[in-house]
């Protein structure tokens, strides 16, 4: 099967991807991590690690658990710091070959407004992904929850984003999801991520104590999948598609089947982490897929799929709140 | 090249990797040996969940996805007289392959291993070994590389009633301290074993067992916390990439013996 006979290309807002698959914050490292397993040049584009003001060390192990479908993580932001990433992983970021977007998380207003400023005048930085949403740190929700704060937050970083793509990665952790994008679109957002991890806890049944030395953690895998579909065709029906904003759908997609189902519910283009663990040669194979997939329905591009969920606009992802009986 | 390697499942299996256990499994490598083409692997493991059970229940013939090697292995300590290689339980695999390497370089090496009980011991004896603490050709594995094995059970029920902790110091007597040490195990006894070594200024090397997303280095699961001269006096490295041996004296362990 040919994978030149379809076209896979994608436009998110002003940024043109070769391709929708793309590796997603805290799951492919700075970079080259994967380069001996996987061409990343084959990606759409690659999402860094978090990329706070300061240098953190993260949480105490244990930090992940397996659970069934899925995992937990309370990594806690471990990463290396705005200067140490500028000096250090920065230079390696055109070597991936593929467009590269940086995940920035902060406790504040002005840690966001600090990283994102030093960032974007800097050369091979495609986007700006802002984090508002780790359940791992002790504030770090507080901004993903808040729709007054985000716009607050997301208005600010917009007045020193000038050349990268500004994307707001919402949190799952919230009653409605739509609510958010539309505070991030409002604020300046050209791009949502849509979702972080979910809140969970696994628990030491011999030692009554949590598995995770953080006690909570979030939960991302297969395991997350229904929920993200739904937020996603949520926050495109109720907020992005009408003002052109695109999203980037992620949770639990590890096959290909998982991308259209991300894409057809709304997504522009698709996140694959926790699956990178296992197999990070998953991106290739989903394109793989996605090429044959369109090839047999006759279409010539991947944009044909986009929003196209059959969904009457009563349905349930059209309004929160519970519909399933 | 090589200690660690996470092996998974993935085909018949297909089933399994998308609904139930999601991430690899960490193995060392006990041995390797090559046939034209092909390549043989020993992996050691005891089933102590779902992954370990699904990997156990495997049959000849099934097929599996294996990365690796990762990490960096047991490098040999220049100029001692001795290399010694203790083993905790199902510790010992990394150290058969070391024991093949430092046989091959042709240096000197004894095996200590223990265990709770006689039938916990994973090794195949092919004589008893001496209750006294001393080193005899008794266990094949270890004896295939030449490495004279001294044997511990908690019980006495085979070779020295005792720990390794206890033969390391009786074997570490007798060799005048011209030895360097390499564990793997359960870390409380490495962490005995590391204090043995820095009170007699042996070098000690530790492969750490932590629990691991991925081993390439994205997930940030795995760190071990290593001494340093900062004024927090310590940092994190991943152990499946900078690891999983480390230089014991930089371990701040995280069993409090
Ligand atoms: C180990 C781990 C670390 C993560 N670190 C970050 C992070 O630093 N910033 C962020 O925005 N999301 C982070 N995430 C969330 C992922 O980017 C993604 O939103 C989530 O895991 C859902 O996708 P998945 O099910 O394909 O993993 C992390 C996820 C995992 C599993
Ligand atoms: S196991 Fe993922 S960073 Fe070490």
């Amino acid at each position: 099967m040919q994978a030149t006979a379809v076209d896979l290309s994608v436009q998110l807002g002003r940024l043109r991807l070769a391709n929708p698959v793309v590796t997603v914050s805290g799951t492919c490292g700075y970079g080259m991590e994967y380069a001996p397993y996987f061409d990343l040049a084959r990606l759409g584009a690659f999402t860094t690690k978090a990329v706070t003001p300061e240098p953190r060390i993260g949480n105490e192990p244990d930090r992940i658990c397996e659970v069934r479908a899925g995992m937990l993580n309370a990594i806690g932001l471990a990463n290396v710091g705005l200067e140490a990433f500028v000096r250090d992983k920065l230079p390696e970021l055109p070597k991936l070959g593929c467009p590269a977007l940086v995940n920035v998380a902060g406790h504040s207003i002005d840690d966001y407004v600090k990283v994102c400023r030093a960032l974007d005048p800097l050369p091979g930085i495609a986007g700006l992904e802002l984090n508002v949403s780790c359940p791992n740190v002790a504030d770090g929700l507080v901004f993903g929850t808040d729709p007054g704060l985000l716009r607050e937050l997301v208005t600010a970083v917009r007045g020193v984003v000038r050349r990268a793509l500004l994307i707001v990665k919402l949190s799952p952790n919230v009653s409605d999801v739509a609510a958010m994008a539309r505070a991030a679109i409002e604020g300046g957002a050209e791009a949502l991520s849509v979702i972080n991890t979910l809140l969970g806890m696994a628990i030491d049944i011999d030692e009554w104590r949590p598995m995770l030395a953080n006690g909570t953690g979030g939960l991302s895998g297969p395991a997350i999948k229904p929920i993200a579909v739904q937020m996603v065709s949520r926050v495109y029906r109720a907020v992005a598609r009408d003002v052109g904003v695109p999203i980037i759908g992620m949770g639990g997609v590890q096959t290909w089947e998982d991308a259209v189902e991300f894409l057809l519910a709304g997504a522009t283009a698709v996140g694959v982490g926790t699956a990178l663990f296992i197999d990070p040669t998953t991106p290739g194979k989903i394109c793989d897929g996605l090429a044959a997939y369109l090839q047999r329905r006759g279409l010539a591009s991947v944009r044909e799929l986009v929003g196209q969920l059959k969904l009457g606009e009563g349905g349930s992802s059209a309004r929160p709140g519970p519909a399933a009986g | 090249m090589v200690t660690w390697t996470p092996g998974v499942p993935l085909n018949p299996i297909d089933e399994f990797f998308q609904r139930e256990t999601v991430l690899r499994r960490p193995f060392s490598i006990g041995g390797l040996r090559r046939r034209g083409a092909t390549c043989e692997i020993d992996i050691i493991g005891r089933t102590i969940g779902p992954g370990t059970r699904f990997l156990g229940s495997m049959k000849p013939g099934d097929e599996t996805d294996i990365l690796g090697p990762l990490g960096r292995p047991f490098i040999p300590v220049e100029g001692v007289m001795v290399h010694v290689l203790v083993s905790g339980g199902v510790g010992f695999p990394p150290l058969l392959w070391f024991a093949d390497r430092l046989q091959r370089e042709r240096r000197r090496a004894t095996a200590v291993c223990g265990a709770r009980t006689r039938d916990l011991l994973p090794l195949t004896m092919t004589a008893e070994p001496d209750s006294g603490g001393r080193e005899t050709m008794c266990a094949s594995e270890f004896a295939a590389s030449s490495a004279p094995t001294i044997i511990t059970s908690d019980d006495g029920t085979i070779g020295m009633k005792g720990t390794t902790a206890d033969a390391l110091t009786g074997l570490l007597d007798r060799l005048g301290n011209d030895a360097a040490v390499y564990t793997c195990g359960p870390e409380r006894m490495m962490r005995r074993v590391a204090e043995i070594c820095a009170a007699r200024r042996v070098a000690c090397r530790a492969a750490l067992e932590r629990v691991m997303g991925c081993g390439m280095g994205t997930c940030q699961s795995c760190v071990v916390a290593l001494k340093d001269e900062s004024e927090r006096g310590w940092h994190y490295e991943l152990c499946c990439t900078h690891g999983p041996v480390f230089d014991a004296a930089r371990v701040m362990w995280e069993s409090h013996a």
